[in-house]
Formats: structure tokens, C-alpha cells, sequence
């Protein structure tokens, strides 16, 4: 059994509009909701691999990932495609990811769910999408694993109830890869990395860098191909590309005083 | 010239904040009111590695150095400065003096469990009548075969009452004195003849206990001479040097937690403006400047903080810049608390408030590790070496 934890970097400042661009300030850090995943497979193994996807405050992130204890923290790049990303895309490098790491063994995959409270628009909620693509089973809220070095018992809530889940197979045939869903912030609430685990991830550990192909989902149509832009006052669609869009879109916002 | 702190110092801050609020700000006012620190919170200091913070890792330490040991003595203090001076004493002037000038032996007995949080320690220098003018201390050492027999009383001993491992300095040649004649020993609590005298009511840092140590015939094996016969005032001033930095780290730690209660208070607060509106205090210009002057002072006070400790990370000499710290910085933090304190009106003064406490706290970081007319003393004493004028 392989067991990983899926970081999700954010920013640690608030982020900022700056001269009508976004500032996300200078360092990153775990998502409250990845800080619980990891703290769940940290309790499961003490051989936990961290990923996530390469960018901006990944370094930062999987850093923190070593402070708590994980045993490798590797970014996952794209190697083929150009800079352009969202969930689904990253969730396809992970799984193939994933799956190289894993080999044949069954993988158990914690990721956290995002909390848009804590960080509005930020978080990027991969863990269903891992799944979607290949051999894995997902399950969401989930508070508890355990383990009997073979097979695994998760306890997971759905709405109000606390379902558990048991992985029968025996000890013959390989057994299920999962992708556990942990969206409770207060599971990694009161548990932090040690001071010395911090100075370590930085003077000794290393943020691995993993290269996966995945040219087919590349991104074909662009947004100004969906819908003809629209003549009549009222409604405006930017057809700019991306970043000069984002930062049309703050300069109306503030002229209307909504941020 | 990068002042950027290093990525692994933002990550310690960041996670020391955190611990901080999450863990003691919410009992700081019973460790206050009760007059302790709960065992249970020495223990998680421990095991997340705090009690450590300057130490390399093979003595148990976090090996964060001293700018590690002043980011965690700035943020604790930010809530707590009773368990910031216990931090205080136990790192910066008990454990150090093992670091320092301990052999390998004592570093594994004493400073490896110390670092670890197994236990605290402390530091004994001051006696009646040899506070400022520690060269005049009076307990006195005297060799019997094996042991050294230690006789005499210490006075204000922060982690008195708790410590597993008290540095002593008693005199072992009367007629060498303060030069040649002191020497340092690591006494355990369980020692014959050993025993903790009074404890002080404070006005502040009541969380942190503080006692009267007494020795009466107390026997102290040879090997637990801490460095070499004689030297003991050495080990103690350059230990002091590290600790007067740790104190101007948490004066830094609690006069920015003032001016961010300020900042709350001034925004909440609603005042009769110059046009008889109602306004936030923040309109206020006595306000505005209040916060651009210990702003300013802040901003100094940090700079010079990481500086002093870069500099003893660097291992160079910095016993004139960290005098600078202690003196500069627990002026600073008093004249902040006050001016902050009259802004907040009643608020102010409530028992239990965190300026209400900050101001009792804070006091005594003028005086302790030596007084703020001591340091001026040390400051231009170093100034005046440099030209040949020894004072
Ligand atoms: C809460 C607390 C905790 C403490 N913890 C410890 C501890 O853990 N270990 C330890 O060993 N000690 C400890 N001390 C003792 C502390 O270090 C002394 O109180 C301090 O050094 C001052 O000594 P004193 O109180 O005897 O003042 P004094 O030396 O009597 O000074 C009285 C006044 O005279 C001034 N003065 C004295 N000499 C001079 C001079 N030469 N030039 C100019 N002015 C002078 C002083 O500045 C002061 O204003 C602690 C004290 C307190 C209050």
C-alpha cells in the first residue's frame, strides 16, 4: 500500500489587488483542508509521499508537507502542455502521477476537499476528479482510516451520517486504491509541525520535481469561441486573454466599487 | 543585502503564531491569574520542539539558532510573557550556559533532556546585595575530595521553584573575586542541602514562578563543575549577552501586540470628532500619530532584534548591540504599553485586559538580566574601549 497526500498551496497573505493586478504576496502554504488529509495519512503511515501540482507556492506547500513529516514531497509538472491549468487538468497529472508512483501497488490517496470559507476561490479541489480517470475509488468526508496493513476501514460522513467502509479483499489479491475526500479543517487543527521538522524540510529535505505527460486534455477551444460577444448594453464578456480579462475584470469591479 | 527572513524562519513564525494563539493565548489570563503555567503546556512546548529552539539537533535542540530563539520569544510573548520568561530563563540563560561552556558528559545529562522539555532550567547568579554588581556575589564553593560544598542563598531565581537543573555561580577563590574566582556548577534540585526558599509575588509575569534558592552544605559532585574552575563570571556574562537579545525579542513581541490592539481599539472605539460626528477614534490625530510613532519605533526595534541575532548566529561578538536590544527594547515596549494604555481610556485599565496585563508584565523587563541603567553602562563601556578609555 502506497499512501499519498495531495497539497493544495495557498497563499499565506490575504490576497491583495495591486495596481489592478492580483498580489498573492511572496509565500505559500498548505489549505487547511490538505493540512487535514495529510495529518490523516500521517496518522495512517509514516512513509507518506506528498504531491501537487507545480506552481505557484507549491514549493512553499510541500515544504510544510516535509515539516509534517512526509517522507518525499514531489511537484508534479506538465511536460507537454502550455502554462494553462484548472481542477481537472491537475487531477489528470496527478493520477498519472500517482499511478507511476504506486506501480502495482494499491494506492491510498488523501486529498483535501478545498474550504472556500477560508480561502475564497483559492483552494482547488482535485480529489473525486483523481479518482474519476482510472482504477480508484472515491469517498468524501472522510474522518478516520485505518489500517491492518493490508486492507482499510474508513469511517466517512455523509450528511449526518458516519458510514465505514471496509476493504474485504484478501490478502491475495491486490487490493483497492482509494482517494479519500477530507474536508474537516479541525482534524489538522491542533496538530503543527515541530520546530525542528521545519528547519529540517528546508536544510535537508528536498521538494522533488516529477515530470508527466498529458498532451490529449490540453485546453483546444478558446472562451471568445463559445458564444458570439453579445451587442446589447448590459452584460460585457471579456474576450481578452486570460490575464488581461482578470485584470479587466478588477479594474470594473473597483470603478463599481465592488472591491 | 537581503533582509528577507530565510523560507524555513517564515514557516517557524508563522507555526510558532498559530501554536501561540491557538494553544496559550486562550489560558494566558489564568497563567496570569493563577500563577502558573500548566504543566500540559510546558509539555507541548516541548514536544513541538520550542524548548530547543537555538540548540543543534544532537542535543535535542531544533537547531533554529538565535534568530529561531527570537522569532519564538517575539511571538510568545505576544500573548504570554510569563511563559515567555520562563522560555527566558530556561533557554536563554540555563540551558545556554550548558551549550556553552558544558562538556559532552553534561551536555547528554542536562542539556539534551533540557531541550527536549523533560525539564526546565535556570539560572542563579543574584544574591542579596550582588543584583547589578553581580561581581560581588558571596556564595561560596569550597572542594571536599570529590564534591564541591556550596553554602549561600540566591534571590529572584526565574524557574526556581520548577527547574531540573539550576546553573550556580559561587565564588571558589575569595581573593580573585569576579576575575578568576567564580566558578559555575549544575546543581539538581535533589541535591543534598539544596532547597527553594520563598516565592515572590510580582506585580507582573505572575505565570512564571520565581524563587529564593538556598545551599546549605549543599554537595555538588566535581563533575558537575561547568566549564573550568574559575571562570564561572565568563560563562555568565557571555550567557547574558544571548538572553538580554531573547528579552528585547519578546519586548518586541509585546509592544507590537499592543499597537495591534490599538489598531482594534481605534477602529471599534467611536469618538466625538472635530465636526461633533460621532467617528472612530481612528480619526483622532493624537490617534494617527500614536501609531506612526511606535510603528516607527517597531520597525527599529525589529531590524535591530534579527540583526543582533544574525550576528550571533554568525558567531561574531555582539555583546554591545544585544545591551542595545534589551535596553532599547524594553524602553520602547514600557512607552508603548503607557501611551497605548491612556488611548484605551478604562478599557485600559481592567483587570484581565491584555494591555491591563501587558503593563504589569513589561515593567520588568527593565530591570531583570540587568537593569536599563546597567546596559547604558555596558553600551559605553564597549564605545569607550574602542578609543582606549577603559571605564
Ligand atoms: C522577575 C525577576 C526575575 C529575575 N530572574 C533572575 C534569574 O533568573 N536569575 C538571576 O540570577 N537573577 C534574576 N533576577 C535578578 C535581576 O537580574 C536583578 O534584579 C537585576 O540584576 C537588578 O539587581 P537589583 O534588583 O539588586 O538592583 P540593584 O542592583 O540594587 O539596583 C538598584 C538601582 O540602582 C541602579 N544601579 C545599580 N548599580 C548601578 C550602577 N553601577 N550604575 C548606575 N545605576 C546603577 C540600578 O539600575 C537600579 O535602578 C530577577 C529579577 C526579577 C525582578
Amino acid at each position: 500500500m502506497k499512501v499519498f497526500a495531495i497539497i493544495t498551496p495557498i497563499p499565506v497573505e490575504r490576497v491583495r489587488v495591486v495596481g489592478g493586478q492580483l498580489d498573492f504576496g511572496a509565500a505559500g502554504r498548505i489549505d487547511p483542508t490538505s493540512r487535514a488529509a495529510l495529518v490523516l495519512a500521517l496518522g495512517l503511515s509514516d512513509d507518506v509521499t506528498a504531491l501537487a501540482v507545480a506552481g505557484l507556492f507549491s514549493d512553499d506547500a510541500l515544504h510544510e508537507a516535509l515539516a509534517y513529516g512526509a517522507k518525499r514531497a514531489i511537484a508534479i509538472d506538465n511536460a507537454d502542455a502550455g502554462k494553462v491549468s484548472d481542477s481537472l487538468f491537475d487531477a489528470h497529472l496527478l493520477n498519472k502521477a500517482i499511478h507511476e508512483l504506486a506501480g502495482d501497488e494499491a494506492a491510498v490517496v488523501f486529498c483535501g476537499t478545498g474550504d472556500d470559507s477560508l480561502s475564497p476561490g483559492v483552494s482547488n479541489p482535485v480529489g473525486a476528479a483523481i479518482a474519476g480517470p482510472t482504477y480508484m475509488e472515491y469517498i468524501g468526508g472522510v474522518e478516520s482510516v485505518k489500517t491492518d496493513g493490508h486492507r482499510l476501514t474508513i469511517n466517512a460522513r455523509q450528511g449526518d451520517t458516519l458510514l465505514t467502509l471496509k476493504d474485504e479483499s484478501d490478502e491475495n489479491t491486490p487490493g483497492v486504491s482509494w482517494v479519500l475526500g477530507v474536508s474537516d479543517v479541525a482534524i489538522g487543527a491542533h496538530t503543527l509541525p515541530g520546530a525542528g521538522g521545519i528547519i529540517n524540510a528546508y536544510r535537508e529535505g528536498t521538494v522533488e520535481t516529477m515530470s508527466v505527460g498529458i498532451k490529449e486534455i490540453e485546453p483546444k477551444i478558446t472562451l471568445n469561441q463559445l458564444a458570439p460577444a453579445p451587442k446589447r448594453e448590459g452584460p460585457e464578456l471579456l474576450t481578452d486573454p486570460p490575464t488581461e480579462a482578470a485584470a479587466a475584470l478588477v479594474e470594473m469591479l473597483r470603478a463599481r466599487a465592488v472591491i | 543585502m537581503d533582509f528577507t527572513l530565510p523560507k524555513e524562519y517564515q514557516m517557524l513564525q508563522r507555526t510558532l503564531r498559530e501554536f501561540v494563539e491557538s494553544e496559550l493565548a486562550p489560558v494566558a489570563r489564568d497563567t496570569d491569574r493563577l500563577e502558573r503555567q500548566t504543566d500540559a503546556n510546558i509539555r507541548k512546548l516541548g514536544q513541538m520542539g520550542m524548548l530547543g529552539m537555538p540548540f543543534p539537533q544532537k542535543y535535542g535542540g531544533a537547531g533554529a539558532g538565535e534568530l529561531g530563539y527570537c522569532l519564538l520569544m517575539e511571538e510568545v510573548s505576544r500573548v504570554d510573557s510569563s511563559t515567555c520568561t520562563i522560555i527566558g530563563a530556561h533557554i536563554g540563560i540555563g540551558a545556554m550556559t550548558i551549550y556553552l561552556d558544558g562538556n559532552e558528559e553534561q551536555k547528554q545529562k542536562y542539556l539534551v533532556p533540557a531541550a527536549r522539555g523533560e525539564m526546565l532550567a535556570a539560572f542563579a547568579l543574584t544574591e542579596p546585595g550582588a543584583g547589578s554588581d553581580a561581581a560581588s556575589i558571596r556564595t561560596t564553593a569550597v572542594r571536599k575530595g570529590d564534591e564541591y560544598i556550596l553554602n549561600g542563598s540566591k534571590i529572584w531565581i526565574t524557574n526556581g521553584p520548577t527547574a531540573g537543573v539550576l546553573t550556580v555561580f559561587a565564588v571558589t577563590d575569595k581573593a580573585l573575586g569576579a576575575r578568576g574566582g567564580v566558578t559555575a556548577f549544575l546543581v539538581e534540585p535533589t541535591f543534598e542541602g539544596f532547597s527553594v526558599g520563598k516565592l515572590y509575588d510580582k506585580m507582573g509575569i505572575r505565570g512564571s514562578g520565581t524563587a529564593e534558592i538556598i545551599m546549605q552544605d549543599c554537595r555538588v559532585p566535581k563533575q558537575n563543575v561547568l566549564g573550568k574552575v574559575g571562570l564561572g563570571f565568563v560563562t555568565a556574562m557571555k550567557t547574558l549577552d544571548g538572553g538580554r537579545l531573547g528579552l528585547g525579542a519578546g519586548s518586541l513581541g509585546g509592544a507590537s501586540a499592543a499597537l495591534d490592539d490599538l489598531i482594534a481599539y481605534a477602529k471599534r472605539k467611536l469618538a466625538c470628532g472635530p465636526h461633533g460626528r460621532m467617528e472612530a477614534l481612528a480619526h483622532q490625530q493624537y490617534v494617527q500619530w500614536a501609531v506612526a510613532d511606535i510603528a516607527a519605533d517597531l520597525y527599529a526595534l525589529r531590524q535591530m532584534v534579527y540583526h543582533c541575532a544574525w550576528l550571533c548566529d554568525r558567531g561574531e561578538k555582539f555583546s554591545q548591540q544585544s545591551a542595545i536590544v534589551k535596553m532599547f527594547g524594553s524602553d520602547i515596549a514600557g512607552r508603548t504599553i503607557e501611551r497605548v494604555q491612556q488611548i484605551m481610556g478604562q478599557d485600559g485599565v481592567m483587570v484581565g485586559s491584555n494591555i491591563e496585563r501587558g503593563m504589569r508584565d513589561e515593567r520588568i523587563s527593565r530591570i531583570f538580566e540587568g537593569t536599563n541603567e546597567i546596559q547604558r553602562t555596558v553600551i559605553a563601556g564597549e564605545i569607550f574601549k574602542q578609543v582606549g578609555i577603559r571605564l
